[in-house]
């Protein structure tokens, strides 16, 4: 068993009949960072549900408990 | 007598103290969570495209390396900087035809390794690919990955732009539960995966030091691959973690990109999950000795080397150890006829209770996917009985009032005593009640039993139960072979 071409070799850029995605542009991949990095903030408003939920629970606690 | 008492009633909270440690820190990590959006690496990510070598290591993967071949080809990735090296650990099934196949299909792009003598585990196959493409000065960096995972197309080029910062060393992605119909136990790791990567790995992005890079998506750039030695440890069963540490002991950083992700295939019977995380834990285990000099002391390395990220990691490591501790604690306040000992039962439970809702809610937002798909698993991940059990922080009453006068019951005196002593050994009790799951998995009625049994349990219960049984073997110096996961390809292609 051997390789179709020997390792290390290059071969074509792009290979016959392989349909290859769209690489974004420079500035489109820029956009995207600053994108993702946004995005972070909803952390922010999970961490605020996941209080409000435990400031429920205390409350019927304190309630009913 | 009474100063006997008064040490053992000490040593007792002490037990119980130690024993909410892990819960603790579980809630300390998530609260670093929603600072990630201040402290993570974006600002200093640019575009990069650097040539990549990909290796994965195959040994009887003909099931899933063709897939997984023609979805790396097909990345969001400049053709000419992507090489993909399959290095076949001397298969016996399909493998070598599936990736030659491959490799005339895609002349130049995919190339067939093959290893005559295998068997000898991951680490050596990745290092055998890993010697063949460092020899070449066209690998700028060199991307790990398992055999079986889907990279979705964006993920290599959302990894690589934090190599554009030549502080980074690493960098690893989500590795997500990727079955197209999941069943119970995938569930519960889908939803587990989130909590332990997306949620866990950002928080260690804010304190800036990583435990591990996920072994299915490691990008190494070649300077740090050849500062670490040009090869991955063989001696543990853990060579992903040894590479993460190695690398910010070089001084390098690694981080984890939560938006760079990977689709796996997992197990989905517990006896296929036992032996996989068994040798995780093992890996774990043999890690914490390796790097014994390390851990607390932040002037060998202020980062890993630092109280936070030595807290985070023996919490896990140690965890089924501090159970046991908290459960021996409280049944001997019980016994010392302690009044702290309903106190300090009620204390943990509590700590427990709130941690598990700050966590469940915040885990089934970060991923809303998995959070959908999983959420009876996330529920019941602590298991339906600890859930009661927590509920009685909250409803004192629950286990001698309400629960008895349902079936129209009261207790006795000795009845209380013995749900007390129940309810205060359940720590323990339920890692053996897991270990009794995997146990009834194997008989007749399993298939039906099993699953049952876990949303009973526990899923958190059963991982504490092979954390236990990976304690054990490195005790007793079992075998360390590379158990192999066996993967049929689920995976959504």
């Amino acid at each position: 068993m051997s390789n179709p071409q020997p390792v290390g070799e290059t071969g074509p850029v792009v290979p016959a009949g392989l349909v290859v995605p769209a690489l974004p542009s420079e500035q489109e991949m820029v956009d995207e960072i600053d994108r993702d990095r946004r995005h972070e903030r909803y952390l922010v408003r999970a961490a605020l549900v996941a209080t409000l939920v435990i400031g429920v629970a205390l409350t019927v606690r304190a309630r009913w408990g | 007598m009474n100063a006997l008492t008064a040490i053992g009633t000490w040593v007792c909270l002490a037990f119980v103290i130690v024993g909410a440690i892990p819960v603790a820190v579980g809630l300390y990590q998530y609260l670093l969570v929603p600072i990630h959006p201040w402290r993570n690496h974006y600002r200093k990510a640019a575009p990069y495209l650097p040539r990549v070598s990909v290796v994965v290591p195959a040994w009887n993967e003909g099931a899933v390396v063709g897939t997984s071949i023609d979805r790396l080809v097909r990345l969001e990735y400049p053709p000419d900087r992507l090489r993909v090296y399959v290095v076949d650990d001397a298969s016996t099934d399909n493998t070598p035809d599936v990736v030659l196949e491959r490799a005339a299909r895609y002349p130049g792009r995919v190339f067939h390794l093959r290893r005559e003598n295998g068997g000898q585990g991951k680490a050596h196959t990745l290092n055998h690919g890993i010697s063949v493409l460092l020899e070449q000065d066209w690998t700028e960096a060199v991307l790990i990955m398992d055999a079986d995972v889907i990279y979705r197309p964006d993920s290599l080029r959302k990894m690589t732009r934090h190599l554009a910062d030549p502080t980074v060393g690493a960098v690893t992605a989500y590795i997500s539960e990727g079955s197209a119909r999941p069943r119970y136990l995938t569930r519960f790791i889908g939803y587990e995966y989130v909590a332990a990567q997306t949620a866990a790995r950002r928080a260690q992005n804010v304190l800036g030091v990583l435990a591990c890079l996920a072994g299915g998506a490691q990008l190494h750039s070649r300077e740090n691959l050849e500062a670490i030695g040009g090869r991955i440890d063989t001696t543990t069963l853990a060579e992903d973690t040894v590479s993460t540490i190695l690398t910010q002991l070089n001084g390098r950083r690694v981080i984890f990109e939560p938006y760079a992700v990977v689709l796996a295939e997992e197990p989905e019977d517990i006896g296929a999950l036992w032996k996989q995380r068994l040798r995780w834990g093992r890996g774990n285990v043999q890690v914490t000795k390796r790097f014994a000099g390390l851990w607390f002391r932040p002037w060998k390395h202020r980062r890993l080397g630092g109280f936070s990220f030595g807290l985070i990691w023996f919490s896990v490591l140690l965890l089924p150890i501090t159970m046991v501790l908290s459960s021996i604690g409280l049944i001997g306040l019980f016994l010392l006829g302690s009044d702290l000992a309903a106190d300090a039962f009620r204390a943990t439970w509590f700590l427990a209770a709130c941690t598990y809702l700050f966590i469940t809610t915040m885990t089934v937002q970060i991923e809303p996917r998995t959070g959908r798909r999983s959420w009876r698993e996330a529920v019941a991940f602590p298991g339906l009985i600890s859930l009661l059990v927590m509920a009685t922080a909250f409803a004192p009453d629950l286990f001698f009032r309400t629960i008895p006068g349902l079936f129209g019951l009261e207790l006795t005196a000795i009845g209380e005593d013995c749900v007390t002593l129940a309810l205060y050994a359940w720590l323990s009790l339920c890692m053996v009640a897991a270990w009794l799951t995997k146990r009834v998995e194997k008989t007749r009625f399993g298939k039906v039993l099993a699953p049952t049994l876990m949303y009973v349990v526990g899923y958190g219960p059963l991982l504490c139960a092979i954390t236990f049984d990976s304690y054990i073997k490195e005790f007793r110096g079992a075998a360390q072979v590379w158990d192999k996961t066996e993967k049929v390809g689920r995976v959504m292609a």
